[in-house]
């Protein structure tokens, strides 16, 4: 409780020495502060496995955390990092035990329809063996008012020791008058799998960064993303692998749609450190332009320190393609509805992937309802 | 147990290159930059007016631009210490047996003259801060075609050359661009008139001989409607314990259906820091190929430029880097789609070694009315050993929807699968992998020209011994 309540201080003074970051490329600066307010968090938690807020951290956990994991650089910017960990209005650790295996994913539902702004922080802890999944799903379906600031920052550190196995699915149906700014880490252990999946379906702004750390030899991670940019919005992604271990593995894909007058900024870097021996990566990523006026940048980036490795980057952006069109339009689908399965087709990837049917209803829904305009 | 041996591919042989000569000046800077240097570089070459104002303004620039902090570490670079402008003991020639003897032999070992006498259709020789020998063949100049260098071009052109000179480059560009403009010197002019076809190249090269000084040649290149012309560029200097720098500038406009490409080979000693800004604009239907080999400097920071600013006009780009012990090679190309139908093809390869760090940087970008685009981007990275580095970084920008963009790069080292299936075949291990390497430069060396393509074929067949890594 004492380190909990010191490492929560320590955080607030990093947060006040920053500033706060601007995102020149999809043009996000100048935005107003988000503030905590006193309202009451509203979320649905289904979990077997018993959770405890972040001030139970036994002190080599809190060492762990808040010590060890922010010596490397991670998340979208410092300051909303410090945000989270300072001034977090929901945090949980997730601590399973050796060979502990969490069969039923963790599910849990936040409705931001009432409150200004989330600042959610999950530290999960798996230890050698141990299995477990987390769903975090972000909607307002509830929205009685609109606000200035609606902000949800999200915090996400992973540590899975040896032969652990983590997956996280991250997915956001926010409503325009919201800017989600995801910030999630792991470290990884000999033999660890780390995966992560994001789905961004809503929100004005978006600003994420997922990053695995490969430490142990054999150990992998992905990470998968979907995302439908529309109307005004804004979204800068990063995607980061470091490998540092031997025989370390891992893959990013992201399939993304962007309508209106979107923009987005697709980071993606793989860094094969020195000593990270016969190891693999690949990034590929797949945009589909919907409208003339979206602009799609990306960044697409190999850092290799080492030889012995083999890194691969793909990208691929360009209007739904013809003959795909054709041929379904020729089995009578009409031009939107054609378009629509195109899209849905190099969503589901992800979607496919998602552990809870409930889920994939409600993202389905939201999907056929942003598509109509396509 | 047998010792394990390594595979030792050795840096491009540069016994020529490294003999120095005596330093024979006429006439030499002051080290720094002042404006009193720059109203002198004037002076020496009797210029316009106007190009001194631009001189002025250009350093102006330089003095309040920031030295950029992204990219390689140019720490080592100090502007106080560079003599900007060394004018050889000679008057330009155009004959190769009026020029100095010393300054002759060194481009005779080089192979300039000889290579003019067999395959080349004219030959610019820079020799320090000017021209020492211009010479085109007689046919070409009949036909209308202008070959001289810039100084000579700035009084008998000055139309052209003031509607053009800086103009794709502007000395707001970048810190290295307001240097240029301050103090450039040399370079070469070419005019090529409209549907005129030249069908054997002309060369530049450019010796830098002098020791702790600056090379800022300016290269301006007009070919006109339906003409077509390919013009090599070969650099060089002996190795010096202190820092050199190379600014240059390249400046080419590419009319209507014209053809141009434009070669360049970068052999400078290891001393040397260049810092050269290449860009091209090029109109409806027209076509621009660069091929680009960067072997030699310390730090390279080179990112040639298209602007594909008519409709239907391409751009082909083919570079190779060879990043050796102590070389930081950042290099790329960067194309912006200004307009529809465009379209761009992008091939690199790099190679490093021995704790040489080659680093691809590149940009597509589209504006928003240029639709129909097509761009392709290839990068692909071999590391020979792992105590070098190899980093790719491409950024994509687009700004509409009905564009056609594949980007693909790939790192590592030779594939034991790929050796396996060759030693399967009855093909012995050394053999299989010189057979990779070769295959893995074979789409970049085919585009150079014939000497440096043998050149590097050597430098990958010699002594491959052992295993790589």
């Amino acid at each position: 409780m004492g380190n909990y309540v010191k490492y929560r201080a320590r955080a607030k003074e990093h947060f006040e020495a920053l500033p706060y970051p601007a995102w020149k490329r999809i043009g996000f600066s100048d935005y107003a502060e988000p503030v905590i307010g006193r309202e009451e968090v509203k979320v649905e938690i289904h979990s077997e496995l018993p959770l405890v807020g972040a001030e139970n951290l036994t002190p080599e956990q809190a060492q762990a955390f808040y010590d060890r994991i922010n010596q490397r650089t991670y998340g979208v910017n410092p300051k909303f990092v410090a945000f989270s960990e300072s001034q977090s209005n929901f945090s949980k650790l997730y601590y399973v035990k050796r060979n502990q295996v969490v069969e039923k994913p963790i599910h849990i539902r936040f409705d931001l329809s009432e409150i200004s702004t989330l600042a959610d922080e999950h530290l999960i802890y798996a230890e050698k063996g141990a299995e477990v999944s987390l769903i975090l799903e972000y909607h307002a379906d509830n929205l009685v008012r609109e606000k200035a600031s609606e902000y949800h920052i999200g915090l996400i550190k992973v540590i899975a020791e040896e032969n652990a196995q983590v997956k996280v699915y991250v997915a956001q149906t926010l409503p325009e008058s919201k800017v989600h700014i995801m910030n999630a880490v792991a470290e990884c252990g000999r033999d660890a799998r780390v995966s992560f999946y994001s789905v961004n379906l809503g929100a004005e702004v978006v600003a994420s960064d997922y990053r695995s750390f490969l430490m142990g030899d054999y150990s992998s991670s992905d990470i998968e993303g979907i995302y439908l940019g529309e109307a005004e919005n804004k979204l800068d992604l990063s995607y980061n692998i470091q490998h540092y271990g031997q025989m370390t593995d891992s893959m990013i894909e992201v399939n993304g749609a962007l309508s209106g007058r979107a923009k987005k900024v697709f980071r993606g870097d793989l860094y094969f450190h020195r000593g990270s021996k016969a190891s693999t990566g690949k990034e590929a990523e797949f945009v589909i332009l919907l409208n003339q006026e979206v602009k799609a940048d990306s960044i697409p980036a190999l850092f290799c320190d080492e030889d012995d490795v083999s890194g691969e980057h793909a990208a691929n952006a360009g209007t739904v393609d013809e003959n795909k069109l054709f041929y379904l339009m020729n089995r009578g689908f009409s031009e939107t509805e054609a378009k629509k399965l195109i899209i849905r087709a190099s969503f589901s990837g992800v979607l496919d992937h998602l552990p809870s049917e409930e889920l994939v209803q409600r993202l389905e829904k939201e999907l056929e309802g942003k598509l109509i305009h396509v | 147990m047998e010792e394990k041996r390594k595979t030792y591919i050795p840096d491009v042989e540069r016994g020529i290159y490294d003999i120095k000569d005596e330093e024979n000046f006429g006439f030499k800077t002051n080290s720094g930059l002042t404006a009193q240097i720059v109203r002198e570089i004037s002076e020496e070459k009797n210029e316009p007016k106007w190009m001194l104002e631009a001189r002025l303004k250009a350093l102006e620039i330089y003095n309040s631009k920031p030295i950029p902090t992204w990219g390689a570490d140019i720490s080592g670079l100090d502007m106080d210490h560079i003599i900007t402008y060394v004018r050889p003991n000679t008057d330009m020639r155009h004959s190769w047996d009026e020029v100095p003897e010393d300054i002759k032999n060194t481009f005779e070992r080089l192979g300039i003259p000889q290579a003019e006498r067999e395959s080349l259709a004219g030959v610019g020789a820079q020799y320090d801060s000017e021209v020492v020998y211009h010479n085109l063949q007689k046919e070409l100049a009949d036909q209308g075609v202008v070959y001289l260098d810039i100084e000579t071009a700035v009084r008998e052109y000055e139309d052209i050359v003031k509607e053009h000179f800086m103009k794709l480059v502007p000395p707001t560009d970048h810190k290295f661009a307001a240097l240029h403009g301050a103090v450039w010197s040399g370079g070469s002019f070419v005019y090529v008139p409209e549907g005129v076809q030249v069908d054997i190249p002309l060369q530049s090269y450019f010796r830098l001989n002098a020791k702790g000084a600056g090379q800022f040649e300016h290269t301006l290149i007009i070919v006109e409607k339906g003409a077509k012309l390919h013009f090599i560029e070969g650099c060089s200097a002996p190795k010096y314990d202190v820092a050199n720098l190379h600014a240059g500038c390249v400046e080419l406009y590419v009319r209507e259906g014209a053809t141009l490409r434009y070669s360049t080979i970068e052999n400078w000693s290891k001393n040397m820091y260049n810092l050269n800004t290449k860009r091209s604009v090029v109109e409806k239907n027209g076509r621009m190929e660069w091929v680009s080999g960067s072997f030699g400097s310390r730090v390279s920071m080179l990112y040639p430029m298209t602007i594909l600013k008519g409709e239907r006009s391409q751009m082909e780009f083919t570079g190779i880097t060879f990043a050796g012990e102590g070389q930081h090679l950042d290099t790329g190309c960067k194309v912006v789609h200004a307009a529809s139908h465009t379209t761009s093809n992008v091939n690199t390869k790099s190679i490093s070694k021995d704790g040489g760090y080659a680093f691809y940087r590149g940009l597509v970008k589209t504006t928003p009315n240029a639709e129909n685009c097509k761009s392709t981007v290839s990068c692909e990275s071999l590391m020979l050993d792992n105590r070098s580095k190899s980093d790719t970084l491409p950024i994509i920008t687009l700004a509409n929807d009905k564009i056609d963009m594949g980007h693909e790069a790939k790192i590592g080292r030779i594939s034991d699968d790929a050796i396996f299936y060759l030693m399967s075949r009855g093909i012995d291990e050394i053999e299989a992998k010189t057979m990779i390497v070769s295959g893995f430069v074979e789409p970049i060396t085919k585009e150079l020209p014939l000497e440096y393509a043998v050149e590097l074929n050597n430098l990958i067949t010699l002594e491959f011994v052992g295993s790589i890594g």
